[in-house]
């Protein structure tokens, strides 16, 4: 099991990194962020490893957070001519990372590898409850504020991205 | 002392309230009468210590003479500076005037402080001032660099000398001068003692100041205004004297090795400064180097830390700061008129004014000590008392006292005698505002002929 | 931009202060600091110009990287004492990362770079909230950690004030002058932390007066260059004539407020032995004095030659409140004699 999530771990994460990594236009970048979360990224990795609870929460969150940045980018970023992964440009950053990837791993690949992870799951005859599930069920206890502030954070954060990027001709932040 | 130092602070609002039409006489009246006041601290001369005790300042025969030579200098400045100021606006006048005011209000904080760091932040207070007065109503470009000179070389010394006191506080517990005489004296020749020395003695070298350190002063006071030059020349370079008097003190054992090199700095800039007054193409220049010469005696005087040489030290100081800002107004008299300091194109004066000639003839005579001027009794007693410490070192203080008259003739000759140069034919007459003001500098010093216990008390 | 959006982010602003302030658990100070810095861009890119884009993107990258490393460094503060307590840092190698973390954030010396950069790009009314509001929150926090290594900390407030007296003489742009100045004035905050932190404390509230004042005036002015400082006579002639005492008050000569801390900072060093650093710490300040000095003749101390219209511009009323200049104009002036009052109000 370890072994395959390894895989799963390595070939789509890395995949999604150089799919964003490989400069196309933001629009495109950003649908790859979606694609990396929203398929068997981190969360599938997790549920993997026995951490159903938290890796339900966190594809909820990233689904949500990378559709806002998707909208977010379609709106705002929409080039007329779009550099998609199959231009040129695109490709040549495409293979030179997967190159520069493939190189890192043979190098430092040795180091870091599946069987140094510890899964949720081993952990559970030391314990009453399940670590993913009582962790939630404490930060809402006694973190309850933590979490309205958290709300207001994310409000926030909103109203700033939109100050910095409303406006045709006026927004701080547009490459275009 | 809240009878001279509240009427000091309420001359502010007499400057702002007043009409313009009466500035200059209400505030010349109200300081005057500060000074008059001033004189019951003469009462207090009789007493052998400290006197109007309160819990920050006091006086003693060593302040007392400072002090009512600071209050006296305040209308001085004020006749001094009205012509200077003619053509100012109004509320330039009143800053003006209020900062001499802040000038004198500090000044007496520091003079009758009891305690080290009251006395250090007043020393400090007056530079804020000072630096105002000279780069805002000064004549030239130059008074920029000046100001720059002034303010960066002062407090180059005087914060290590903040650090000394603190390091003082922290041993001993308390900056009291009161007590200091009753400190346990340090005993210690280890290297930081030498330079907590060298720290509590360096920023009032320089303030005087020393050979050595004195470039700011001929720059400040060419470029200050008149007020600024006498002040300068009167009591704030004394400030510097007397806080090496009271720090004396504390510094016992240490001072009788360390002093050597000062001593000689202080005596080879008598000589080197005379010469190169008899150099000086500048009069105003020529009269700032003069006081580097005489504070080099004051230096030396209070260095050997004799009963004699003190008491020199003291009246050197009040006698000249009499001179060198009678000099200095007398310098300004001649500025205002032929718009030039330069002693080649002022010459042959006593052609044109020939009442002026007398008070420069009076005023030099002062700076060159002549019998039986106080600066004479000062000379004699830093001269003699520093003899007997060594009599290697008439040498210099024969050669300076030589070079002073030299110099004094020369300046006075110059400025005074031989052809009127064409190019100055109509100057205005002098004005009885300014006879009086070189009557108001001068008639101290002729009485104090007679009463010269009023400035050397602390002898007896 | 909408007041509603204004108010809800000046309100984030108090928010992640306000957090950082009342916290013990690291995790909370570094949202509040996030918060913080979240708050304050739109605020920084409020007129969109090239130079303030510049200066947000520089204020958010430097700010990201130092609540990063914040974060880092508590959680492995966590990982290897169990410990979440701001108050409760033991192990050395947290400790460090953390001072270096929140001395990124406030801009101490070797790692100031951005902060002249970036208030240079900004309003001076926002060039304020930066320079006053946003250093207290980190503050807060440095406040509250005791460094296993005394020299840590020596030796950033050294090279602030070093770098802060240095940086600053040959700048001719208003708002680089006073990030040098703040540069220098954290650098002695920094030295006194250590030893009395009531002493940081008060050194930081009179350095905030202080520097308010001067923002203020040069608001009021509408000056950012030194240039435009020497026809200030014609706006607000009393003013003028004040800026020079506040500036250096900003130095620190005596009579005036700005030498209540350094003297309190030097006691305080002398009574640690420290003499000779007091003395070097002193000699700094001269460098810093050196530009405001420059600042002041510039201002009032000379007066420039001008034609007609250089001097029209007394015209004009501003309608900027006088209140918050004239009280904090009195302030950074005369408190120096109070300094036993102000000592005892900070004092736990």
């Amino acid at each position: 099991m370890c072994f395959i999530m390894y895989l799963i771990f390595i070939l789509f994460c890395l995949k999604d990194w150089v799919a964003v990594a490989s400069n196309p236009s933001p629009y495109f970048a950003a649908f790859g962020w979606l694609v990396s979360c929203c398929s068997m990224g981190w969360w599938g990795f997790w549920l993997g490893h026995g951490g159903p609870f938290l890796s339900l929460v966190l594809f909820l969150i990233y689904l949500g957070g990378m559709l806002v940045v998707f909208a977010y980018s379609a709106a705002l970023a929409a080039e007329p001519y779009p550099e998609a992964w199959g231009s040129w440009p695109v490709v040549v950053h495409m293979v030179v990372y997967m190159v520069g990837v493939v190189l890192a791993f043979v190098v430092f690949g040795g180091v870091w590898y599946e069987s140094s992870w510890v899964s949720v799951d081993e952990l559970g005859e030391f314990s009453v409850f399940r670590g993913d599930a009582g962790g939630v069920a404490l930060m809402y206890s006694s973190g309850g504020w933590m979490l309205i502030i958290s709300g207001w954070v994310l409000l926030l954060t909103l109203f700033v991205v939109l100050e910095l990027t409303r406006g045709l001709s006026r927004g701080a932040l547009r490459a275009v | 002392m809240l009878k001279m130092i509240i009427p000091t602070i309420m001359l502010i609002p007499t400057t702002w309230l007043t009409p313009a039409k009466w500035l200059w006489p209400a505030t010349l009246a109200h300081s005057l009468l500060i000074a008059m006041y001033s004189t019951t601290w003469l009462t207090c001369l009789a007493e052998t210590s400290w006197s109007t005790l309160n819990s920050y300042v006091a006086v003693d025969p060593i302040s007392i003479p400072l002090l009512m030579l600071t209050c006296w200098l305040l209308p001085l400045m004020i006749l001094a500076s009205q012509n200077h100021l003619a053509l100012e606006p109004a509320n330039r006048q009143r800053t003006y005037i209020s900062l001499l005011t802040s000038l004198q209000f500090f000044l007496i904080l520091a003079f009758s402080a009891t305690e080290m760091a009251l006395f250090y932040i007043a020393f400090e207070a007056t530079l804020i001032p000072t630096l105002i007065i000279i780069t805002r109503w000064g004549n030239q470009a130059e008074r920029i660099t000046a100001g720059v000179y002034f303010l960066f070389y002062t407090l180059m010394a005087s914060l290590p000398l903040l650090v000394a006191l603190l390091v003082l506080q922290h041993h001993a517990g308390s900056l009291s001068i009161l007590t200091t005489q009753f400190l346990y004296p340090t005993y210690y020749t280890s290297y930081s003692n030498k330079l907590w020395w060298a720290g509590c003695m360096l920023a009032f070298l320089v303030k005087l100041p020393l050979y050595g350190v004195h470039l700011w002063l001929p720059k400040a006071h060419v470029e200050a205004p008149v007020a600024g030059s006498m002040i300068l020349a009167a009591v704030l370079l004394k400030l510097g004297g007397y806080g090496m008097m009271r720090m004396m003190a504390i510094l016992d054992p240490l001072t009788k090795e360390l002093s050597y090199p000062f001593i000689i700095f202080a005596l080879w800039g008598l000589v080197m400064m005379g010469s190169t007054c008899l150099r000086q193409a500048d009069l105003k220049s020529m009269i700032a180097y003069s006081s580097v010469a005489h504070m080099g005696l004051v230096v030396a005087g209070i260095l050997i830390q004799t009963q004699w040489s003190f008491t020199g030290a003291l009246i050197l100081m009040i006698a000249h700061g009499l001179t060198a800002s009678a000099l200095f107004c007398l310098a300004n008299t001649n500025y205002e008129r032929t718009h030039s300091r330069v002693m080649l194109l002022t010459r042959g004066l006593q052609m044109a004014l020939p009442l002026m000639t007398a008070w420069w003839f009076l005023a030099t005579l002062a700076n060159l000590a002549l019998p039986p001027l106080p600066n004479l009794m000062a000379e004699l007693m830093v001269l003699t008392a520093l003899c007997n410490w060594s009599p290697w070192t008439i040498l210099f203080t024969g050669a300076g006292v030589l070079i002073t008259a030299a110099y004094s003739l020369y300046m006075f000759l110059m400025t005074q005698r031989g052809r009127l140069p064409p190019h100055i034919k109509s100057l205005d007459p002098s004005h009885s505002r300014e006879h009086l003001v070189i009557a108001l500098h001068l008639t101290p010093v002729t009485l104090l002929i007679f009463k010269p216990e009023l400035i050397w008390t602390w002898l007896i | 931009m909408n007041p509603y959006v204004l108010i809800t982010l000046l309100f984030g602003l108090g928010l992640g202060t306000t957090i950082t302030f009342t916290s013990s658990h690291w995790l909370l100070a570094w949202m509040g600091l996030e918060i913080n810095t979240l708050a304050i861009i739109p605020l920084m890119t409020q007129h969109h110009h090239p130079r303030a884009v510049e200066a947000t993107t520089k204020y958010f990258l430097t700010q990201a990287t130092a609540a990063a490393m914040l974060l880092f460094a508590s959680t492995t503060n966590a990982w290897l004492t169990g410990q979440w307590e701001i108050q409760q840092m033991t192990h050395p190698f947290p400790t460090t990362m953390i001072i270096l973390a929140l001395a990124l954030k406030v801009g101490l010396a070797p790692m100031h770079s951005w902060l002249p950069e970036v208030l240079q790009g900004l309003s001076l009314t926002t060039g304020l909230i930066l320079s006053t509001w946003q250093k207290l929150a980190p503050f807060a926090l440095l406040l509250q950690i005791q460094p296993a290594d005394p020299f840590i900390l020596i030796t950033l407030g050294l090279t602030s004030t070093l770098v802060g007296g240095w940086g600053g003489l040959n700048q001719t742009q208003l708002r680089k002058i006073l990030a040098y100045s703040s540069i220098a004035h954290l650098g002695w905050m920094m030295l006194i932390l250590q030893f009395s932190p009531t002493i940081t404390l008060l050194t930081l509230i009179t350095y905030l007066l202080m520097t308010t004042s001067t923002f203020l005036v040069f608001k009021l002015n509408k000056a950012t260059n030194i240039a435009t400082l020497a026809i200030s006579w014609t706006k607000t002639p009393a003013l003028t004539s004040l800026t020079p005492l506040i500036l250096l008050s900003l130095g620190g000569l005596p009579p005036l407020t700005g030498f209540m801390p350094k003297w309190l900072i030097l006691q305080e060093l002398t009574k640690q032995d420290l003499s000779t650093l007091a003395t070097l710490t002193a000699l700094t300040a001269l460098l810093s004095l050196f530009f405001y000095l420059r600042l002041s003749y510039a201002m009032a101390l000379t007066l420039s030659p001008n034609n007609a219209t250089g001097t029209t511009p007394w015209r004009l009323s501003s309608t900027q409140s006088n209140l918050p200049l004239a009280l904090s104009t009195t302030t950074s002036i005369l408190l120096l004699p109070l300094a036993p009052a102000a000592m005892a109000l900070f004092t736990p």
